[in-house]
């Protein structure tokens, strides 16, 4: 029994929570535009429920029933999205009032098959002019050409209106029947038929009839034809094989318009034979139709441009020049490796050219380019081979490194400054041993330069890299050479460096100490921070005890110690810094690293007048950890 | 009335020796300004409101020069992002792509190595000028020692919170324009200059156009 009962509360809520779409349909007969959209939402919410068969008749009954105008809006809508042919006859008839015309036609627009469109076409036939226009606006969207003939009539229309859309449907039909329909509209040199034509003839060779459509592009591609239409008329004819010609005669016509059009056209066509064309012509195009030639025989990727390229980077218009060299990077050739790096690094010529020759130079893509410049290098004069030096950096070719080493002992500065910086990007490990041997002999004023390209040699070297540095450092005799190797190993990293940097704490020679510390303080693990702790107060030397305290609070600010070990090395540190550097610091740090006894840390310095500020702004971080009064 | 008085002979008594020379303004050299993007809303406490016109000249003994130009850099990441550390003493300030380095997010240093040691009245630098944005913990130092050891004179520090650990600073934060940014560098004699910056309102990243030093060698 208690089972029974319980099966008919079930049943009960259920049919409860059973959508009530007749309740919803009263609703909506009395839903006016200015009231809430629950009843809407309360529809659709049960619409999507329901399947489309057994929703339809409602809303057909709905809609020849007594309802809001509001409701029969809203319902027209549905319908246009779900109504079939069931639903046509209620809404032809709702066609033929007044206040529901509109939202009528918009349904039959959509509802798709023959009979939706018998009833737009019945309609277009019965009812007065006034109702036709939006008509003839729904058969053209709906592509309809059994209306072709309903719709020629009307373009003589003295109704302007009514005219121009049946016009503009006429078009947008695309069948050979409704581009004859436009026909004689269009010889007479009506704008709008030639626009409804050029559609036309888009969608006919979309369609595969090309023949027809080259006819109408030819026939508007007419020297007294609109401007905007002729350029339209071109455009058609880039995909046409008869397009050529028409394309290259409107490259001399007098209208920029008209000649820009010929280029875009002839940047897409397909013949390669566009290319000569436009190379031919370009001498007697306008100067300021010439960059968009180069730009179209850029997109076109025939090597045959690249003499124009070159004799246009060397134009007396700016633009020109602009557009040769983006086109001379779009088209890799060696051959305008030498051109290209002149111009940068001509003095004569203007900055702005030079950077984009530079760009142009650095942006060409290919072995072959980066060959190009490696054979230029040695015989080029001092500008040029700073440039291809600068080139060969910017675009890291590895094989030009043996020249840029034999570089490193030119007298001129600024090429030696250039063959470091270029190295850097370029050296690897076949690199490491000749720098090793270069920077024993290097002068003072070089050394730097010389760590620096050894290291970044050292990072994409392999371990016979690591192997020949380390044994480098362990043979040589002067102090110098070990300082700076300590500053490439420490720059460079890796575990097989670390023993040296260690061993070089322990150095006699305050300089080996000194570069050790700050190898180890930029280390990228905190494993030396032991190996500093014990520097900070055993090295006799106090620049490197104020050294050494520095790298272990940067290493402590690696965050890689628990909470407490790294308050402990801090706490370490702050016992011997005798500076107010470091206790500032450390007062930066101790907020990251935030309890008690961090509070009481900045606390202790809270009456040290060095620190005091830094102190206050510690501890304002760290008040929640302060002690209850 | 007292106070005034008293500041006016500080600030005489500061300056005698720059009294008794001759001063010509700064030959600063300024890029073209450069807008790119949207400008956002730039929210930072402590901000300086801009002038609205062009800076004042900034006076300085006749013969004063950027002695910074094409002198090494040294900094807390050799390798950049973008661009290289010489760039920031190449004498390139438009500000395009190509002309500034861009170094990792966080708290970084750039220092210069002036090669010996010049009495510098004024710091011009150039973070970024493409848009507006502001640096945060801009930190400006000068030593005679490479590793800031013993006599640091910080001529500019607005990092108000300690945040990059070199002590609390109470100048104001800025908006990058073209302009650069000019300090008074009081006419401390120092070899190195070194620069602070904690990545900036528009990215962590940190970068430099340029940065000019106005020294004479001295007496």
């Amino acid at each position: 029994m208690k089972q029974f009962s319980l099966f008919v509360c079930v049943a009960a809520c259920a049919l409860a929570a059973e959508p009530d779409l007749n309740g919803v349909l009263q609703k909506l007969a009395r839903y006016d535009y200015n009231q809430g959209r629950e009843g809407l939402l309360e529809f659709e919410a049960i619409a999507r429920k329901l399947p489309a068969k057994e929703l339809e008749p409602q809303l057909i009954t709905f809609l020849s029933g007594e309802g809001s105008l509001a409701g029969k809006d809203f319902i027209v809508r549905q319908l246009s999205v779900m109504g079939s042919s069931a639903a046509v006859p209620a809404l032809a008839a709702a066609l033929r009032k007044t206040e529901t015309m509109e939202m009528a036609r918009f349904a039959l627009e959509r509802i798709p098959g023959e009979v939706s469109g018998e009833a737009l076409r019945k309609a277009l036939k019965d009812l007065p002019e006034s109702a036709k226009l939006g008509i003839t606006n729904s058969l053209g969207n709906r592509r309809d050409a059994k209306s072709v003939s309903l719709l020629q009539p009307l373009i003589f229309s003295t109704n302007s209106a009514l005219a121009l859309s049946a016009i503009a449907a006429l078009g947008r039909i695309g069948t050979p029947e409704s581009l004859a329909a436009l026909a004689s509209s269009r010889k007479n040199g009506s704008l709008p038929a030639m626009e409804a034509s050029l559609v036309c003839a888009e969608r006919l060779a979309a369609q595969g009839n090309v023949a027809a459509a080259d006819r109408v592009y030819a026939e508007l591609n007419q020297p007294a034809t609109p401007v905007m239409v002729r350029v339209a008329a071109l455009h058609g004819l880039t995909n046409s094989k008869q397009g050529l010609a028409p394309l290259a005669a409107a490259l001399n016509d007098k209208d920029p318009k008209v000649q820009g059009a010929a280029i875009r056209g002839l940047k897409e066509y397909k013949d390669p034979a566009a290319s000569s064309l436009l190379i031919r012509a370009f001498p007697n195009l306008p100067a300021a139709i010439r960059p968009h030639a180069i730009t179209a025989l850029m997109h076109r990727q025939d090597p045959i441009a690249l003499p124009l390229f070159v004799q246009a980077s060397a134009d007396e218009s700016s633009t020109i020049r602009a557009a040769a060299y983006t086109a001379l990077s779009a088209l890799p050739a060696p051959s305008s490796v030498s051109v290209l790096a002149k111009l940068a690094s001509d003095p004569a010529k203007d900055p702005a050219d030079r950077d984009a020759a530079r760009a142009a130079l650095d942006r060409m893509r290919g072995k072959s380019i980066d060959d190009a410049i490696v054979v230029a290098l040695p015989s080029a004069d001092s500008l040029l081979k700073l440039e291809l030096v600068r080139s060969a950096g910017e675009r890291s070719i590895r094989s030009a490194s043996p020249f840029l080493l034999s570089l490193l002992g030119s007298t001129d500065r600024s090429l030696r400054r250039e063959a470091f910086k270029s190295l850097r990007e370029t050296a690897s490990a076949p690199e490491v041993v000749p720098l090793l041997s270069l920077l024993a002999g290097s002068k003072p004023t070089d050394r730097r330069d010389f760590e620096r390209a050894l290291s970044a040699a050292l990072r994409r070297g392999d371990a016979a890299s690591s192997k020949a540095v380390i044994a480098a450092f362990q043979s040589a005799a002067q102090p110098e050479m070990k300082e700076s190797l300590l500053q490439v190993m420490g720059q460079a990293g890796g575990d097989e460096m670390l023993p040296l940097l260690q061993t070089g704490l322990r150095s006699t020679n305050a300089d080996i100490v000194r570069a050790s510390i700050l190898g180890l303080s930029e280390w990228p693990t905190d494993t030396p921070i032991e190996d500093l702790l014990l520097l900070t107060s055993t090295t006799p030397e106090p620049a490197n005890q104020i050294l050494a305290q520095r790298g272990v609070i940067q290493l402590v600010g690696l965050a890689t110690r628990s909470v407490p070990d790294s308050l402990q090395l801090l706490e370490a540190v702050l016992k011997v810094a005798r500076m107010a550097d470091e206790k500032k610091a450390i007062l930066a740090l101790l907020p990251r690293f935030a309890n008690k006894t961090a509070f009481a840390m900045a606390q202790s310095l809270e009456s040290d007048p060095e620190v005091s500020a830094e102190a206050k702004a510690a501890l304002s971080r760290l008040q929640r950890f302060a002690p209850a009064k | 009335m007292k106070s005034i008085y008293k500041l006016f002979f500080t600030a005489l008594v500061a300056h005698a020796p720059l009294l008794a020379q001759a001063l010509e303004p700064l030959p600063i050299v300024l890029p073209k300004p450069l807008f790119e993007g949207t400008p956002e809303n730039i929210r930072v406490p402590n901000l300086e409101k801009p002038l609205g016109k062009p800076r004042p000249a900034f006076l300085a003994p006749a013969g004063t020069m950027n002695v910074a130009h094409l002198k090494a850099v040294s900094g807390s990441d050799n390798e950049p992002a973008i661009g290289d550390l010489e760039m920031i003493t190449d004498g390139r300030k438009d500000g395009i792509d190509g002309t500034y380095v861009e170094i990792k997010a966080g708290r970084q240093q750039v220092t210069i190595d002036l090669g010996t040691s010049y009495t510098i009245y004024a710091i011009v630098l150039w973070h970024f000028h493409k848009q507006p944005r502001v640096f945060n913990d801009v930190i400006v130092r000068l030593s005679n020692n490479r590793d800031f050891i013993g006599q640091v004179h910080t001529v500019f520090n607005n990092d108000h919170d300690n945040t990059a650990g070199l002590g609390l600073g109470k100048d104001m934060n800025y908006v990058e324009t073209a302009e650069g940014k000019l300090i008074d560098a009081q006419g401390f004699t120092a070899r190195y200059v070194q620069l602070i910056s904690n990545g900036s309102t528009a990215s962590p990243a940190n970068q430099y156009i340029e940065v000019e030093v106005f020294g004479r060698p001295p007496k």
